[in-house]
């Protein structure tokens, strides 16, 4: 290689180490776009922001961009310290200590202390169903120092984080003031430490929430719920809109920048539209129907394993949503790949046996006694789901009484437990079993058998993950064995969102609007 | 005059107690609990219980009544029990939108329904009469959430013209304002057309095939003039009689419109309040409507004297 030659490669290597050093100076991504509104269509107004006092859904997914908790679930469904900024438990299980984060503002510009923490929390305890089931084994709830609290337990309660992270009858920390205002109802006033602020309601046509100025984010990236919170758009908006196709046709005009629940029968059409993006939620709702253990003839388990024996979970799911897409014929509570996947007591799941039923009905000792089932036509899959289920039961040789009541009107008959033999539901994603409904001995259905009673509390003490995981297997099969319930299948819901909103990933437990930079 | 006045608005005192009265019994046996939906699916008994007392439901029923009553006759009608805002603001945020939709709704089935109505009964059974007729059957069919909406879908989907749904206040910005409540009025309007375009027609062939017409067109007045001067004027009447029922029963809220263009109307509140079971909502808003019926009844017969001397009260 002559010298000429040499210098020119030398001068492109040199001219290449400074392209790629600029390079390397030059930012990663650019910078998140700030500013506008992003416009969300809700299906109605909530009765509150309070997302303590309530599970409604409507006021989770406003009040989650409001209020924040001691705990969030990251993405793996991992509680993380979200306003707690460390903790540490007792070797019995039964201390939790928990320091504060500092210099965490409410909207009201207060500091957030322990002081408010142990207010909220000991008020979740009492208004929040969640808070109620927790606090059976909460012995009390104190403020150590100014940024420490400690929860002490009566009993070790392993899903304790999980509860606190719960975006949906939250233990949502508000000030101190705020929480003792509203000892038994809803709270009066909307205040929480969350990267948007409570601006205006104007009932039936908008709720507003704005970035909050002052809101003190965490440093570690976005997982999940845990993590940087950012409030990207400069307002929220959501907008109540009873009709789906009007929530449609918002998104398709771009009046609105997401709809929420889209009805699973637009969905095909819908993807093939080039303006709008529907969002398939990755978690599914179990589509489910509940007996009466403490009716004069569902108490009879084996009546109970008749009705499972007869059910033929296909035409169910098939007529309820249609598009096999949007949902699932499977008996695990948990999808495999995931923590809590089981398969325990699959054999007893959408057996189609109308044979079997007719057997186990003779050995019930069932003598043509009205079966009555509790549903409603106010949603459109609680009514199609018990039409087709009740249409088996009365073939296998059931009575059947199909009761229709608007949805106030089901919820109030199925607290009274001589007046119904089933009633249908859904019972969305929850991210730690011990947070499912028929686990709780004062959900309507009443499920409080010795056997259930003791796994039950075993899984509830056992800290240990693997130990925990072994209970649940055995817990799982009980719920098919016993008849907890009858899981027909699980359905995705479906929000839509325009094209040109990107940044946004739908998560049905509570959605996250921060991080997302607004289209306007 | 004075004394009928008077009468009619003393009439309104027995009629408002026993809507109150029946109301408050239909509601309160209807099964559903506020506290229940409130608390969410897995509420404890006890929960439940201390939010009714939250809520102040309890005591005996003639209690809750009584102490409602005694508020209401002073204008205070409660506060919601699920967002705390006194029912009177709440109604007070809801009769806008539900006037300016009704206001927009008469005019658009008035431009139509009076037109067409009129053109039908001069040209009696003639091919323009055909076509009103059948104009006004399709508009009696038409489902109104269809409508909706097509209307919708036209408008503001595929042309982009005007806002699919909402509402702006007009003291916000009126141009804007309007663009929202066409679409909706159109929807509104063109079904209760219909029933104008009917009544016109009928109304003003009674009229027409009076004496008194034959007598004026016999003295060589115009076609035209005999129409609007003196035929119409008497056929008014019963004309008045469907504006103004169409008014009053749009006060009590359009539900399937405002629900389809999620408009902020006394129909969106109903139907959600008694979704929820907001009893003092729902007896606020049923006397309102309640109300507003009587007087738009009295002021059409006030009407009654205006338009034709000859009633006399």
């Amino acid at each position: 290689m002559n010298w000429a030659r040499l210098r020119i490669l030398s001068v492109f290597v040199a001219t290449a180490v400074v392209a790629l050093a600029l390079v390397a100076q030059a930012p990663a991504a650019p910078a998140p776009r700030r500013g506008g509104t992003l416009r969300i269509a809700n299906i109605g107004d909530p009765p509150t922001l309070d997302m303590s006092a309530t599970t409604v859904g409507v006021t989770s997914i406003i009040g989650n961009q409001l209020y924040e908790t001691l705990f969030a679930f990251d993405a793996s469904w991992r509680p993380q310290p979200h306003l707690a900024d460390s903790y540490t438990v007792s070797g019995d299980g039964k201390t939790y200590t928990i320091r504060l984060r500092r210099a965490v503002p409410f909207h009201n510009g207060k500091e957030m202390t322990a002081e408010d923490v142990a207010a909220s929390l000991n008020r979740w305890g009492k208004v929040g169903s969640r808070g109620v089931t927790a606090f059976r084994s909460v012995d009390s709830v104190t403020a150590a120092d100014k940024y420490t609290v400690v929860i002490q337990l009566k009993e070790p309660f392993a899903p304790l984080l999980a509860f606190l992270a719960l975006p949906s009858s939250a233990a949502a920390i508000m000030p101190k003031e705020v929480a003792e205002a509203a000892p038994a109802g809803p709270a009066r006033d909307y205040v929480g430490t969350g990267p948007y602020k409570f601006s205006e309601w104007q009932p039936n046509r908008l709720i507003r929430l704005t970035r909050f100025i002052g809101y003190a984010a965490r440093q570690e990236a976005p997982n999940g719920y845990a993590g940087k919170r950012d409030a990207l758009a400069d307002e929220l908006v959501f907008y109540p809109v009873g009709s789906v196709p009007t929530r449609i046709a918002g998104v398709q005009s771009g009046e609105f920048d997401i709809a929420d629940s889209i009805s699973t029968d637009s969905y095909a059409q819908l993807k093939t539209d080039a303006r709008v993006v529907p969002e398939v939620a990755a978690q599914g709702t179990w589509l489910v129907f509940f007996f009466n253990k403490q009716s004069a003839i569902m108490s009879n388990v084996k009546l109970r394993q008749a009705v499972m024996a007869a059910l033929d979970m296909g035409p169910i799911m098939q007529a309820t949503i249609g598009n096999p897409d949007l949902y699932a014929l499977r008996p695990n509570l948990y999808p495999q790949g995931t923590t809590w996947f089981s398969e325990g007591g699959k054999q007893l799941y959408n057996q189609k046996n109308p044979e079997r039923a007719k057997q186990l009905m003779t050995e019930a000792g069932y003598k043509g006694e009205t079966v009555r089932w509790l549903t409603t036509q106010q949603f459109d899959w609680m009514f199609k789901s018990s039409t087709v289920a009740v249409d088996q039961l009365q073939k296998v040789g059931f009575k059947m009484d199909m009761q229709l009541y608007e949805w106030a009107g089901v919820i109030e008959r199925r607290a009274k437990p001589a007046e119904w033999e089933f009633f249908t539901t859904g019972h969305g994603f929850v991210p730690d079993p011990s947070l499912i409904d028929v686990f709780s001995p004062t959900y309507p259905g009443w499920w409080d058998t010795p056997r259930k009673k003791e796994l039950f509390a075993e899984f509830n003490r056992t800290t240990d993950p693997e130990a925990r995981q072994r209970v649940w297997q055995r817990l799982h099969e009980l719920v098919f064995t016993e008849g907890g319930w009858a899981k027909a299948g699980e359905f995705f819901a479906v929000q839509l969102r325009s094209r040109e909103l990107t940044g946004y990933k739908y998560v049905a437990l509570a959605p996250i609007f921060w991080n997302v930079p607004a289209v306007k | 005059m004075l004394s009928y006045l008077t009468g009619r608005l003393l009439a309104l005192i027995p009629v408002l107690l026993v809507v109150a009265v029946v109301l408050f019994l239909l509601v309160r046996h209807t099964p559903g609990d506020p506290a229940r939906v409130l608390a969410g699916d897995d509420a404890t008994p006890e929960q439940v219980q201390m939010l009714r007392r939250d809520m102040g439901l309890e005591g005996p029923l003639p209690t809750q009544f009584a102490l409602w009553l005694g508020r209401a006759v002073r204008g205070d009608l409660g506060k919601s029990l699920f967002n705390r805002i006194p029912v009177g603001r709440i109604i007070g945020q809801h009769v806008g939108p539900t006037l300016l939709l009704s206001a927009l709704a008469v005019t658009v089935s008035l431009c139509i329904g009076l037109p067409l109505g009129i053109v039908s009964a001069v040209f009696r059974n003639s091919w323009v009469d055909q076509a009103g007729l059948a104009l006004a059957m399709l508009g009696a069919a038409v489902p109104t959430f269809w409508l909706g909406l097509s209307l919708i879908v036209v408008f503001a989907v595929n042309l982009g013209w005007l806002p699919s749904s909402g509402f702006r206040s007009p003291t916000e910005d009126l141009r804007r304002s309007l663009t929202y409540l066409i679409l909706p009025a159109f929807t509104l309007g063109v079904p209760s057309s219909a029933l104008i375009i009917r009544f016109v027609r009928s109304s003003l062939l009674d009229v027409i095939a009076t004496d008194y017409v034959r007598t004026a067109r016999a003295k060589g007045l115009s076609r035209r003039l005999v129409i609007f001067r003196h035929a119409l004027r008497n056929a008014l009447v019963p004309i008045l009689t469907v504006i103004g029922l169409t008014i009053a029963a749009l006060m009590g809220g359009a539900v399937v419109t405002e629900t389809v263009f999620a408009i902020p109307g006394m129909g969106q509140l109903v139907v959600q309040s008694v979704l929820r079971r907001d009893y003092p909502v729902i007896q606020g808003v049923t006397l309102v409507v309640a109300t507003s019926y009587v007087l738009i009844n009295l002021g059409v017969d006030l009407l009654y004297f205006v338009v034709d001397p000859r009633v006399k009260y």
